[in-house]
């Protein structure tokens, strides 16, 4: 097993901060068969999960990850957990979220092969 | 233990028998019939006399001249040939060395079959006639030659008329016979041997590690080859059987058995049936995971011993068999061992049909749950997930011995990391405690822990670590009872050659130390990630275990009333848009019906995915798939196997390689 930890120690900030400032940009961490469960909606492919992140109804985001873990699993992957605040727009009061990721190896590069994410605070 | 009765005629020498390992069965003794070749192996029981039972003077002691005859009911009459010829006849009938020995037949009448038939099925065997037969009570009684007594109580549990027939002298043995019949105890020395050999090599192919038995190649196995075992067909084909009987032995009971084997690994056997290893079904009926792979079976005649046995066989791989070729092999193995997930190596769609309806068979759908926790996404398998959430949690909260035992093994991995920012709800303050001492030196968060080494030994791998960790936190209690307080996304995922499941669950706990020390009912929020494989003890395998502990928050942000309106939006369509036509002359495909149900898109949803994952389609084309075969997931795979077999599979259908 490759770095796991350094992979995930360079896959997040990267996620984030595309997801912050070029959400289009996410498109490529997906594959065809990628699935993206945000809230209670599922959406499947890297076009239609790049299509419903940038439709998210807010302009302004910003991620600030408060904590992060990471193991392989068996075949090469990497399960990823990440919890932290999201500052959408002009909303003062931060919310929480908890995600998961399961990165996948292919053709020399990790791809995002499940994404989980969910709010776990009412603010 | 004892050689003799555990042992019982597997040891006999047998003869002829072709190449490749011999098949054991009833009639295998037939052959032996009219062998008078004394090494045969008598069961155990036939020695005892019977000593209530004495219808007639023992003849034992009879001089060989004073032989007696078949004669009239009352008594029997010395033979009038001469003592010096061994074999004479009286009235027309042969008579044999040695005088007639009073055997009884039992067991008959529960066969629903009558003395003559009883009868002449041991003549046939006999190739002569039993003489003085009459019937008394239950048994059959008869006389046979003394040579021939070897050759009978081989028969002893003989099967016939689907049951078994017991055959036992009615009195002690003579002296003579005991003689005829003296090399079964030096055959038991050699079995008491050959237990000793075999309780060496079972050992030497227990793997503790997976639990299994792996009984692949035998015939390479050195104390084996050593023993000579394998130069002979006769020995060969008495090898297993008597393998599967010291196996027996190393266990008390069936718990034990069912807990310290779980897989059977009968690969490169040269089998032609299973009908040699057989037993392994009584030994091991719970096995869960079993390989025949490259031996020779050909039809579900031939596993047919095992048909609707191993009741909880999850796994079978019989890659390598020409059995496979069979049109509908799949769903007949299915129809034979209904508990099966999967078959050489491939996941069967739909859940195993035994399990439908009954419980105690292992994992699949299960009863209506105590817990129903709200789904938030859309869940796979829900039954699943929510039978294992709620026998996961009560069994941590309670025992976390039991807990590791039960759902860990030697390759889970379990982590925690601690979310010390993450916000209080609002306005409480009785639930939350802010201490995280307790949790702190465990924490993995790679936020703070920068510490390569750290990182690595913060990740428990193996049920001992895993414990030990453990044991560091304070106790917890999750209220599996109350679903509100829970959510969950669970979705089935690929990996180590099956399809387990990925559970992200989000919920409460609290700590009942903090009630009983400081008098106040401290809760937290946590978010814990599994990676979870159908199989151990409870058909639930944690892989991978990845717990976030934080302030506790409540369960307001899943309920329905309380959605976040910044993100609320209008539902995106469940089913996605085809992306590009394909070109050429491939089928086009469509896009699902719209369907006002969303769940019904979703589950639609999850087979394309299921599709994909399977053949490596494009999301167009696996829906195309699924459409043309009426969204049956085997069909649309089966339908994707043999378009790609014709050939005809676009060139643009796969968007990777398929698995």
């Amino acid at each position: 097993m490759a770095d796991y930890a350094g992979v995930a120690e360079q896959f997040i900030p990267y996620y984030y901060n595309t997801f912050d400032t070029n959400r289009t940009g996410l498109g490529s961490l997906y594959r065809p068969n990628s699935l993206l469960t945000f809230e209670s909606s599922q959406t499947q492919g890297a076009v239609d999960i790049t299509e419903k992140l940038v439709s998210l109804p807010f302009q302004k985001v910003v991620h600030e990850v408060a904590t992060k873990d990471a193991q392989p699993i068996p075949g090469g992957g990497i399960v990823v957990l990440v919890t932290g605040a999201l500052k959408v727009d002009d909303q003062p009061a931060p919310l929480s979220f908890a995600q998961t990721f399961i990165l996948l190896l292919e053709g020399g590069s990790y791809y995002v092969s499940h994404d989980i994410f969910k709010l776990v605070y009412p603010a | 233990m004892s050689g003799r009765s555990s042992l019982p005629a597997n040891l006999g020498r047998r003869t002829g028998g072709g190449g490749g390992i011999q098949k054991r069965r009833a009639s295998a003794r037939i052959d032996r019939e009219g062998d008078l070749d004394m090494g045969g192996q008598v069961p155990g029981p036939r020695a005892r006399p019977i000593s209530g039972a004495k219808p007639r003077p023992t003849r034992s002691n009879t001089a060989s001249g004073q032989k007696p005859e078949a004669g009239p009911p009352k008594g029997f009459r010395p033979v009038r040939s001469a003592a010096r010829h061994p074999v004479g006849t009286v009235n027309g009938i042969k008579q044999p060395a040695g005088g007639l020995i009073e055997m009884k037949v039992s067991g008959w009448k529960e066969l629903k079959v009558t003395t003559t038939e009883t009868v002449l099925f041991l003549e046939r065997r006999l190739k002569e006639k039993l003489r003085r037969v009459r019937p008394v009570g239950d048994n059959i009684m008869f006389q046979i030659p003394l040579v021939k007594v070897p050759t009978v109580l081989e028969w002893d549990n003989m099967k016939f008329a689907g049951g078994n027939l017991r055959i036992q002298p009615v009195n002690e043995l003579p002296a003579s016979i005991q003689a005829a019949i003296k090399p079964t105890v030096d055959r038991s020395e050699e079995a008491q041997q050959l237990a000793t050999l075999l309780k060496n090599v079972l050992q030497s192919r227990y793997v503790v590690d997976s639990k299994m038995l792996d009984l692949s190649a035998l015939g390479t196995h050195p104390q084996l080859q050593d023993s000579g075992f394998f130069n002979q067909d006769s020995t060969r084909a008495k090898m297993f059987p008597a393998m599967m009987k010291v196996a027996d032995e190393q266990f008390t009971n069936r718990a034990e058995k069912r807990e310290s084997v779980i897989s059977v690994n009968l690969a490169n056997n040269t089998l032609n049936d299973i009908s040699m290893v057989a037993s392994l079904a009584a030994t091991f009926p719970e096995l869960k995971n079993l390989s025949l792979e490259n031996n020779n079976i050909t039809t579900f005649k031939q596993l047919e011993p095992w048909r609707f046995k191993f009741r909880k066989l999850e796994q079978l791989f019989l890659a390598g068999n020409p059995i496979t070729q069979l049109p509908n092999y799949r769903e007949d193995c299915r129809k034979w061992w209904k508990s099966l997930i999967m078959l050489d190596g491939e996941f069967y769609p739909e859940p195993p049909p035994a399990l439908r309806s009954d419980k105690s068979a292992g994992p699949g759908p299960f009863p209506p749950m105590p817990l129903t926790i709200y789904p938030s996404g859309v869940i796979d398998d829900e039954d699943h997930t929510n039978d294992f959430l709620s026998k996961f949690f009560p069994t941590f909260d309670s025992d976390r011995k039991l807990c590791v035992q039960t759902f860990y093994d030697d390759q889970s991995t379990f982590s925690i990391s601690v979310n010390v920012s993450a916000p209080r709800l609002s306005g409480d303050t009785k639930h939350n405690i802010q201490k995280w001492d307790s949790y702190i030196p465990k924490s993995r968060n790679m936020v703070r822990l920068r510490n390569p080494t750290a990182i690595k030994d913060r990740c428990a791998r193996g049920p001992a670590a895993i414990l030990k960790t453990w044991d560091t936190l304070p106790r917890t209690l999750h209220d599996v009872s109350d679903p509100t307080k829970w959510n969950y996304d669970s979705r089935n995922i690929s990996f180590e050659d099956t399809v387990g499941m990925l559970l992200t669950v989000h919920g409460e706990y609290e700590e009942p130390e903090n009630v009983a020390m400081e008098g106040i009912a401290s809760k937290r929020s946590f978010t814990r990630t599994f990676m979870v494989l159908p199989n151990g003890p409870t058909g639930y395998l944690i892989r991978r275990d990845m717990l976030l502990v934080r302030a506790y928050g409540g369960s307001g942000a899943w309920q329905p009333e309380t959605l976040m309106p910044q993100l609320a939006q209008a539902p995106q369509p469940a089913v996605p848009q085809v992306p590009q036509q394909p070109v050429n002359a491939a089928p086009q495909p469509t896009a699902a019906q719209p369907v006002a149900d969303p769940k019904q898109q979703i589950i639609k949803q999850q087979l394309i995915q299921q599709v994909m994952e399977q053949t490596g389609l494009t999301p167009a084309y696996a829906e195309m798939c699924l459409e043309q075969t009426g969204w049956n997931l085997a069909q649309a795979v089966q339908a994707f196997i043999e378009v790609r077999a014709s050939g005809q599979l676009p060139s643009d259908a796969l968007a990777r390689p398929a698995v």
